[in-house]
């Protein structure tokens, strides 16, 4: 009897975190619990404003983002900067993030006034954010929750909707965010260009891997629609109404805050892959020699590495990937942008695990 | 045998004794009650803010991102919640406009938040305002009250080196503001920002640590608490003008009349003091206040101190009580507790007086230190007053002490009033000691009425905080002190 008892337990064990954000039958809608995984649903959508992951979006996509910088590391004690720098994390400060269930999630930019991002099979690990699931204290240094689940949109390019013929991107005054609405199963974002006002909504497709993007323009003027890098499925209701169907393909596995478990097995080259998906690498780091955000990792295992700043080059050596790992922006390979990768603070069997897998990547 | 007997004997006079002192003795609990209120089970109960409408429903805004509201029960685990709106990053600020209509405060924005169609439930999230900067770091805290005439003050705390920023910032980003402990990377981070019923915003004060708590007073003045820190020797209590600089310098690099690349961190501390308004009152750090939450003005049905702000402790379990002196047409004054343990929680927040004045809901969280604190807690006043001092005004000579009810003695010896002083240095160390602390000699303590005595000295010293430990004086009906230790923030001397 306790067996099976058991037995049901570990079967239902996500039935049971599902339920555990409907506390109580008097409070309608996704309501946030203790549970670091939130999820909304197709017919009841869950919108969370907070810090949103980075999946290394290019600077035509952040432009109405700033730069920050490193900063001397200060003590207060003697008050004044001492030897050391703090660097900036990668992050979204003034994203939207919506989940409906394993059907989509969206990342919609408000300084960008635009979808940023859309990912199915899972919404956020809140862990670095919420803390621990039990009693919700502080236990990381940046805010930044982790996706869950697969990337399958990630925008390109400057602003894709136009009024007639031009991106708002060249607009003279920056898009303006003012505000949402909840409507029916969905959302409607609102922002205002130099000609009016553009009303858009996100919604799921009946496609895999797409979405849908709807748009009202409110003023003067056709509203159109462009995406670098993707072919856009448009109908046109009205000059001022568009529909945009948007199909993607798998980009990326994100698995969360990586759990201990992943180590169970032992500390090997298997291990260290699922390290590698979990911590999303592949985001920037292609394993089969493909261009992408950084170098591939394919035959890493002592490459010759042509350096920023330095004339002879660097053989990958374990120290080199450890140190490309830890402190990523000490040696820049030359193509590729500085400051951009942000340091990884892993365990120190997390580390070989990883490092094992990395030299795993021959080429044939 | 006897022995027994006679020890019997005087140990049930003993209670005779103290049986009719406590009949007419006034405590605490006889005074108020504090509860715990129950929120729905499994839901963090992280208070970010409080607040009532006109129809008497209390709205919740939990740090997570929703907002709950209820009408409130006799009994505190039987409040029916109901979610009016979600999706807040870090809401701790909140005023209400109307029944189901609200602004909040949150990381990236001031949002107007109606429910239009009337199903109860929150559909439209309209931005009022994004003026601010957002760095990324966890800190950027923002509160709100109301201005009176229909627009908000915005207070903007600063970031924490405990914390990064991230590489992409929305707003400007200034290097030389990065800097330092809690520091302003970003804009209007350590600003008081009024935002007018029109839709402008204008800075409007500067020199703020974590002004975690902003409140209008039913005269109108601007309050705001600050967080003890760097630039901080305790928690302060500033009265907030127009212009003014309250001390901490990061936040000077957005004065649009600060000189371009001019490092604040690097003024001579002189420069800063004779910049920077003082505070109103100073909390004692460890003695009444470690971090301070939102100001409370007491309505007049809540005891005797109607008026008076009650500042929540975000981290300790206690209330403290300030009493303001207006001494040459400026405010500064002096404080004690309200109430420190008794079941009240830690995290001390926000707070919000029932519309009946006789209830003060507060809200607890804290994330950072140690054990969270978090929860909604209310104190009724039960309708007795407690035997307290109820204000310390400030003579020519000294100070004059009122109680809230009559007091036993006549005459007052040597041992019954204890004064010292020390003072504060804020600088850019996190936090002070009490510096030359020296015990300050009175000259008479002298019985005006039976509510009041005075305490003359030689000499005043004005910069220091004067901390008057009252031992033994009770109540004419036997009532204990409820408070034994005050601190007066001596700003300035009366002309």
């Amino acid at each position: 009897m306790k067996k099976i008892y058991l037995c049901y337990l570990g079967l239902t064990l996500s039935l049971t975190l599902t339920q555990a954000q409907q506390p109580s039958a008097s409070l309608d809608g996704p309501i946030l619990t203790y549970n670091n995984r939130p999820l909304g649903s197709p017919d009841q959508p869950l919108l969370m404003r907070t810090f949103m992951p980075n999946i290394s979006l290019g600077d035509e996509v952040l432009a109405r983002h700033v730069h920050s910088h490193n900063s001397p590391k200060y003590n207060p004690k003697q008050g004044k900067d001492v030897p050391g720098e703090y660097k900036p994390i990668e992050g979204l400060p003034a994203a939207i993030g919506v989940n409906y269930g394993a059907a989509l999630s969206y990342c919609w930019d408000t300084v960008e006034c635009r979808l940023v991002y859309a990912w199915k099979g899972g919404f956020l690990d809140m862990k670095s954010y919420w803390g621990d699931p039990k009693r919700g204290n502080r236990q990381s240094y940046g805010y930044v929750p982790e996706l869950v689940g697969t990337l399958f949109m990630k925008a390109e390019g400057i602003h894709p909707v136009t009024i007639n013929g031009r991106s708002i991107s060249t607009s003279k005054k920056p898009p303006m965010f003012k505000g949402y609405i909840r409507k029916g199963r969905g959302y409607v974002f609102s922002y205002s260009v130099d000609e009016g006002v553009i009303h858009t909504s996100v919604e799921v497709s009946d496609q895999d891997y797409s979405v849908v993007l709807h748009y009202r323009f409110e003023g003067k003027g056709k509203i159109g629609f462009t995406q670098k890098g993707m072919n856009p499925a448009i109908q046109r209701t009205s000059d001022q109404q568009i529909t945009v169907v948007l199909a993607g393909k798998k980009l990326a596995e994100y698995r969360g805050t990586v759990d201990k478990n992943l180590l169970k097995g032992g500390v090997n080259a298997a291990a260290g892959e699922k390290i590698f998906q979990a911590m999303a690498c592949m985001t920037c780091h292609s394993v089969d020699g493909a261009k992408s955000h950084g170098p591939t990792l394919l035959g890493i295992e002592g490459s010759e590495r042509k350096i920023k700043g330095h004339k002879a080059p660097v053989t990958a050596d374990d120290a080199y990937i450890l140190e490309s790992i830890q402190t990523p922006n000490a040696k820049v390979v030359d193509g590729f942008p500085e400051n951009y990768m942000p340091p990884y603070k892993l365990k120190e069997a997390e580390l070989k695990a990883l490092l094992l897998y990395l030299k795993s990547l021959k080429k044939d | 045998m006897k022995m027994i007997k006679k020890r019997i004997h005087s140990l049930a006079l003993l209670a005779l004794i103290a049986g009719s002192t406590a009949q007419a003795a006034v405590k605490f609990e006889d005074c108020y009650r504090v509860e715990t209120i129950a929120l729905p089970k499994g839901i963090p109960p992280e208070v970010g803010a409080v607040q009532f409408d006109s129809e008497g429903t209390l709205y919740v805004a939990l740090r997570r991102g929703d907002i709950l509201m209820a009408k409130p029960t006799a009994d505190p685990k039987k409040f029916d919640w109901k979610l009016f709106a979600s999706g807040f990053h870090n809401a701790c600020g909140l005023e209400v406009i109307a029944p189901r209509h609200i602004v909040v405060s949150q990381m990236a924005e001031l949002t107007e938040v109606k429910d239009t169609d009337g199903d109860g439930l929150a559909d439209s999230y309209q931005s009022m305002t994004a003026i601010w900067g957002v760095s990324g770091n966890y800190h950027e805290t923002n509160e709100i009250c109301p201005d009176g005439k229909g627009g908000y003050y915005i207070a903007c705390g600063t970031a924490s080196y405990n914390g990064p920023t991230f590489r992409h910032l929305r707003g400007d980003y200034s290097k030389i503001g990065r800097r330092g402990r809690n520091f302003s990377a970003v804009q209007w981070k350590g600003w008081v920002m009024h935002y007018a019923k029109d839709g402008t915003v204008t800075p409007f004060a500067k020199g703020f640590r974590m002004h975690n708590g902003i409140t209008r007073d039913s005269k109108g003045h601007i309050w705001c608490t600050d967080n003890q820190g760097d630039w901080r020797a305790t928690t302060p209590l500033y009265h907030i003008k127009k212009d003014g600089f309250y001390g901490h310098p990061s936040s000077l690099v957005w004065d649009p009349k600060w000189p371009k690349g001019k490092d604040p961190l690097k003024m001579p501390l002189d420069e800063i003091n004779a910049m920077r308004t003082r505070a109103a009152v100073l909390l004692p750090h460890k003695e009444i206040n470690r971090s301070a939450g939102e100001p409370v003005e007491i309505t007049k049905n809540f005891g005797p101190y109607a008026g008076q702000l009650l500042i929540p402790d975000n981290n300790s379990p206690r209330i403290a009580r300030v009493m303001l002196d207006e001494v040459n047409g400026e405010y500064q004054g002096s404080c004690t507790m309200f109430v420190s343990g008794r079941g009240m929680l830690s995290g001390g927040h926000r707070g919000v007086f029932s519309a009946n004045g006789k209830t003060l809901y507060t809200g607890h969280t804290v994330r950072g230190w140690g054990k969270p604190a978090e929860g909604l807690q209310r104190i009724t006043w039960l309708g007795k007053t407690p035997f307290d001092v109820k204000s310390i005004k400030l003579t020519k000579s000294g100070f004059v002490l009122k109680f809230t009810s009559p007091h036993a003695y006549s005459d007052f010896g040597d041992a019954k009033i204890k004064v010292q002083s020390f003072w504060y240095e804020d600088k850019w160390s996190y936090g002070g000691p009490q510096k030359d602390k020296r015990e300050e000699k009175w000259s008479s303590i002298k019985r005006i009425s039976d509510s009041q005595i005075a305490i003359t000295f030689e000499k005043l010293a004005p910069g220091r905080v004067y901390q008057l430990d009252i031992s033994k004086l009770k109540g004419k009906d036997g009532s204990d002190l409820m408070n034994k230790t005050y601190y007066y923030t001596l700003n300035q001397l009366v002309k």
